[in-house]
């Protein structure tokens, strides 16, 4: 019995036992398997973070202020890399009102760094004891640094991505403007809106075909002859004549940029490419151009200028009468409305309307800016039409769209795109060939013969071989055109013997003065300021200057005149 | 009872925790460098775009006109004052020549270059030195 129930005790105590080395078997494995878990997960945190994560961009108090701020845009630049337009991470000054400790002094002290500031409108917005009052936008980093130094609490910056423009009014219709958000709101800003958004303020920036040289010239030019002739209005271009690239685009009165809403909605109309125009005798190089390349007449060939024409209720006269028989040339050289008339009668209505539009003329050009105007183009196109068309009336077109055109009369007759955006060098885009270049080549020679013996002899630059043309164009009002309201323009290129540039100006409504006797006209004021134009630009642009009168030259640029005195030959 | 595997993986739970700890402590160390660095980067690329705008704007053309206008006594270019060294005369090249302190060498026999060549020799030659 004893040794029975102490068996039994025992295989008892054998069963506990055994049972109690199960758990602990059971609960060391657990531990185990739980520690084995945990060291796992710690090596395996501890080489993810040293062999595979990849340092991701660290999150500092800058970015996180720029991603907060307004988006920012890429800057612009001029051909030659300079700087148009550029964001500015500014600080801008808020208060919050219920911290400020007295309105009146603070905004006393306030206007010291600050002159600019308006004190009671200060005092009354920070007695508002609102938690935020906008005190003054985009500041300079030393007003910043002066209004820190005042120590007064409760003001406060933030940072506010600020559209600048270096140059002020220089490019002002070429680039446009943003709003207070950053949006584009006029010329390249708002033509590329979504580009410069993408790319970003650090992002690749915008390079424009202008030449902020070449343009401060124009500009420089412009607003002297507006001056000196009281001209309402000016515009200009420079234009590459064989890329098609413009280098300068002015049109005054201008803006600046940086506070577009300071000037009148009159200053922020781009002449050069939005207003359409009846230039004038500056059509009669297209005239003269399309006649010898159609077959119509030949450079040697002869118009009788003796009596005005009279045709459906115009009356077409010459300004410098010769009243005689004139030749080719000489109906360029002396500007002959008569001359003109006549030889667009021989080249025919369908022929001219098929070179115009060759010379894209009749449709709106294409160009990088949203104020690009279309040409007015007259609805019956009958013989009257054809014939004030041949001398720049009836047809209306943008400054712009003309001096492609003739880029194209000159560059060998090649009719390329204008543009904004500067065209790398050795990628060559293929123009339209419009005119033959055995064509384009006399029209050179006509334009230099204008220079140096006709009406636009005060566009000479001496040594730069500038041929061009006059435009003298009544403006037209309701009822007719009033005689003395004039759009005096001219368009010259340079060097002759191979155009490399065109430039174009006109002015709004010149007055002659006593240097001009009173003349208005283009060859009194729009030549001469052409003729600086290309003196002061040509060396910036590294165009080699020749001497006009040697031997080579000459017989490059030979144009006789053909001079018949009397009734002659007919064409 | 089983010591020595208690004890290897003691040390082994000691060091890993000390290498976690010193390498987290250099992370840290090293991840608040950074954002110093792009901290400073950032006012770095901030303050040369505001110089880059001054400079554009203390560059602008009229600016520089008036400026030369006022200070310098500079008047237009002419075209009589551009020239190139292929028109240059050739007198002065044989004054150069004579005085031998050019590194042009004209050797016996052949004949002298014509002047273009020798101008644009003797002015690459010039240059060099002065760089130099």
């Amino acid at each position: 019995m004893t040794s029975k129930s102490s068996s039994e005790t025992q295989t008892h105590l054998v069963g506990i036992k055994a049972q109690a080395i199960r758990v602990g078997h059971t609960r060391l494995i657990t531990v185990a398997l739980i520690f084995t878990v945990c060291f796992v997960v710690l090596a395996g945190r501890l080489v993810e973070l040293t062999v595979i994560r990849e340092p991701g961009p660290p999150l500092t108090f800058a970015t996180a202020a720029l991603s907060k701020s307004t988006a920012g845009r890429a800057d612009i630049l001029d051909r030659n890399g300079t700087l148009l337009a550029t964001n500015l991470l500014t600080a801008s000054l808020y208060a919050d009102a219920r911290v400020v400790p007295n309105p009146v002094d603070t905004a006393r002290r306030l206007m010291a760094v600050l002159p600019s500031l308006n004190t009671s409108a200060v005092q009354e917005r920070l007695t508002t004891g609102r938690a935020f009052v906008w005190l003054k936008r985009n500041l300079t980093p030393s007003q910043q640094a002066s209004v820190n130094d005042l120590g007064i609490p409760g003001l406060h910056f933030r940072n506010e991505q600020h559209r600048l423009y270096p140059h002020g009014v220089l490019e002002s219709h070429v680039l446009g403007f943003t709003d207070m958000d950053g949006n584009g709101i006029a010329g390249i800003e708002n033509y590329f809106d979504r580009v410069l958004r993408e790319r970003g303020p650090e992002g690749q920036a915008l390079q424009l075909s202008l030449d902020a040289r070449v343009q401060h010239v124009l500009r420089d030019e412009l607003v002297a002859a507006m001056e000196t002739f009281q001209a309402v209005g000016a515009a200009g271009l420079v234009m590459d004549a064989n890329t098609g690239e413009i280098l300068a685009l002015t049109s005054l009165p201008d803006f600046d940029p940086n506070h577009p809403t300071a000037a009148p909605n009159l200053s922020r109309f781009n002449q050069a490419t939005k207003g359409v125009y009846e230039l004038g005798s500056v059509f009669k190089v297209l005239t003269v151009a399309m006649a010898l390349d159609s077959g119509a007449t030949k450079i040697a060939g002869a118009y009788d200028a003796t009596k005005p024409i009279r045709v459906a209720g115009f009356r077409i006269r010459d300004s410098h009468a010769k009243k005689r028989w004139l030749s080719v040339p000489e109906i360029l050289v002396y500007s002959s409305n008569i001359g003109a008339a006549k030889m667009a009668l021989d080249v025919g209505r369908d022929v001219q309307r098929r070179y115009l539009g060759r010379f894209g003329l009749l449709d709106r050009p294409n160009l990088e800016l949203p104020e690009v105007g279309s040409p007015i183009v007259p609805p019956n196109w009958g013989e009257a039409r054809t014939m004030t068309a041949a001398f720049g009336y009836g047809l209306s077109v943008s400054p712009v769209q003309f001096v492609s055109a003739f880029a194209a009369m000159v560059n060998g007759g090649v009719l390329m795109r204008a543009t904004l955006l500067k065209k790398i060098a050795g990628e060559r885009e293929v123009g339209v060939q419009v005119i033959s270049q055995r064509t384009s080549n006399q029209v050179r020679r006509l334009l230099r013969a204008v220079v140096e013996k006709g009406t636009g002899r005060r566009a000479r630059a001496p040594g730069y071989l500038v041929g061009g043309k006059t435009g003298t164009a009544e403006k037209a009002s309701k009822g007719g055109y009033r005689g003395r309201k004039l759009i005096s323009s001219f368009v010259a290129a340079f060097p002759m013997t191979a155009p490399k540039y065109v430039v174009y100006l006109f002015l709004d409504e010149p007055q002659g003065n006593a240097e001009t006797h009173g003349n208005a006209g283009a060859g009194w004021t729009a030549a001469p300021a052409v003729g600086r134009v290309v003196s002061r630009i040509a060396p910036i642009l590294g165009v080699q200057p020749v001497d006009d009168q040697a031997a080579p030259v000459r017989r490059a640029m030979l144009m006789p005149l053909y001079t018949r005195k009397r009734k002659s030959a007919v064409n | 009872m089983r010591w020595p595997l208690t004890i290897v993986v003691m040390s082994l739970v000691l060091a890993v925790s000390l290498g976690l700890y010193r390498l987290e402590s250099e992370v840290q160390i090293l991840e608040r460098q950074l954002a110093k660095a792009t901290t400073q980067l950032e006012d770095n690329r901030h303050n040369s775009s505001i110089l880059e705008a001054e400079w554009s704007f203390l560059s602008q053309p009229s600016r520089i006109q008036d400026l030369a206008h006022r200070h310098l006594k500079l008047q237009d270019l002419t075209p009589g004052q551009i020239s190139q060294l292929a028109t240059l005369p050739s007198k002065a090249l044989e004054e150069v020549d004579g005085a031998g302190n050019t590194s042009v060498e004209r050797q016996e026999g052949q004949p002298p270059l014509p002047g273009w060549k020798r101008a644009k020799r003797i002015a690459l030659a010039e240059h060099g030195r002065a760089a130099r």
